[in-house]
């Protein structure tokens, strides 16, 4: 059987590029759109959108660039506006500017120990900490440290800069941390 | 507090890949003497892959509800003939569209009649115009003067 075509090749016709993009990245976006809302019926329709947009702008896809990337951009958009237009819809944010600094520049006193429940029971606990971090924060950390992008990437992709990015994911992680020790102290 | 040390930071941006070749091999030198920054590098990459297993415990299907939608609203975004028509013809086409036209047809009519019969007209009563005023002041201001005639002031 013939390998599926790419994105990067040039598309029949605007319902194959669809089909094709669906194929490649649907799943992808899919989770991505869950690890931003925290809910399975925001996250299929976020994608459904995201997806009806990247078949009505499908001329502007330039082929060569990345189209996860560009899929991830429009997800971040839409979820954006959303947010914008249904205030309080989606579980409130975690301010980020309004958080206890871990790292702010001197070394911690003691690593906290988070080595000890890697191999425990995380799941539950690491689950609520994801859902408790700020969308903009969870999202920075999906991005970095799972799909591993780089900064500049994660940057283009959420439309912020470098040094933002940077310093979201220093405070996300510390935040993260700190959340997990607590649903492991006291799980509710 | 030892200034060589890295920062916590600058232990993330190093396990990102996103420092400079030279700080990253700065870092990279620093880690392997130093049991703190060791312990701190350990620790921010338990994290990571602790995010990373969760994701893929965690990974979900595309649900395939989500895919049915999208073919769906596609269709529905497909202009039929008559759409495609009746947008030929909407305002924002057909106005600009009926202004060319116009421009065109009086424009047309304009360069095929207008200038030619013009032309004609002050040609003629140029010629007319230049023969009453010559039979009638034979020494006018465009004609030269005889010597004769002139006065004495200008003929000296």
């Amino acid at each position: 059987m013939a390998a599926a075509s790419s994105l990067q090749d040039p598309a029949p016709d605007q319902a194959a590029f669809l089909e094709r993009a669906i194929e490649q990245h649907g799943k992808a976006t899919y989770n991505f759109a869950y690890r931003l809302t925290c809910n399975e019926a925001d996250a299929r329709d976020l994608t459904q959108e995201a997806f009806v947009r990247v078949y009505k702008a499908w001329k502007s896809f330039k082929p060569g660039t990345s189209f996860r990337s560009w899929v991830y951009r429009i997800v971040t958009n839409l979820h954006r506006d959303e947010l914008r237009r249904h205030k309080g819809r989606y579980q409130e944010e975690i301010p980020d500017d309004n958080e206890l600094q871990e790292f702010s520049g001197s070394r911690p006193l003691a690593v906290a120990p988070i080595d000890d429940y890697v191999d425990s029971q995380l799941s539950e606990p690491l689950s609520k900490a994801l859902e408790e971090l700020g969308s903009d924060q969870r999202q920075i950390v999906w991005l970095a440290d799972i799909e591993e992008y780089s900064y500049q990437e994660i940057a283009d992709i959420v439309g912020c800069t470098v040094g933002t990015v940077r310093s979201r994911l220093h405070r996300a992680r510390g935040q993260l941390r700190k959340l997990v020790i607590r649903h492991m102290k006291s799980p509710s | 507090m030892n200034q060589l040390h890295p920062t916590p930071e600058e232990i993330v941006d190093y396990l990102h890949g996103e420092l400079s070749p030279a700080r990253d091999a700065a870092i990279h030198a620093h880690l392997a003497g130093c049991a703190d920054c060791s312990e701190i590098r350990d620790s921010e990459l338990s994290l990571t892959e602790m995010l990373k297993a969760y994701a893929r415990a965690d990974e979900r299907e595309l649900p395939a509800g989500v895919v049915a939608t999208i073919r769906g609203a596609v269709r529905e975004k497909r202009p039929s003939l008559w759409e495609q028509l009746s947008a030929a013809f909407r305002p924002a086409v057909a106005v600009p569209v009926a202004i060319a036209i116009a421009a065109f047809i009086y424009f047309g009519f304009r360069l095929a009649h207008g200038p030619a019969a013009a032309s004609t007209i002050d040609a003629s009563y140029y010629v007319e115009s230049h023969a009453a005023l010559g039979s009638t002041t034979p020494l006018s201001e465009d004609e030269p003067i005889p010597g004769a005639l002139r006065d004495d002031d200008q003929a000296h």
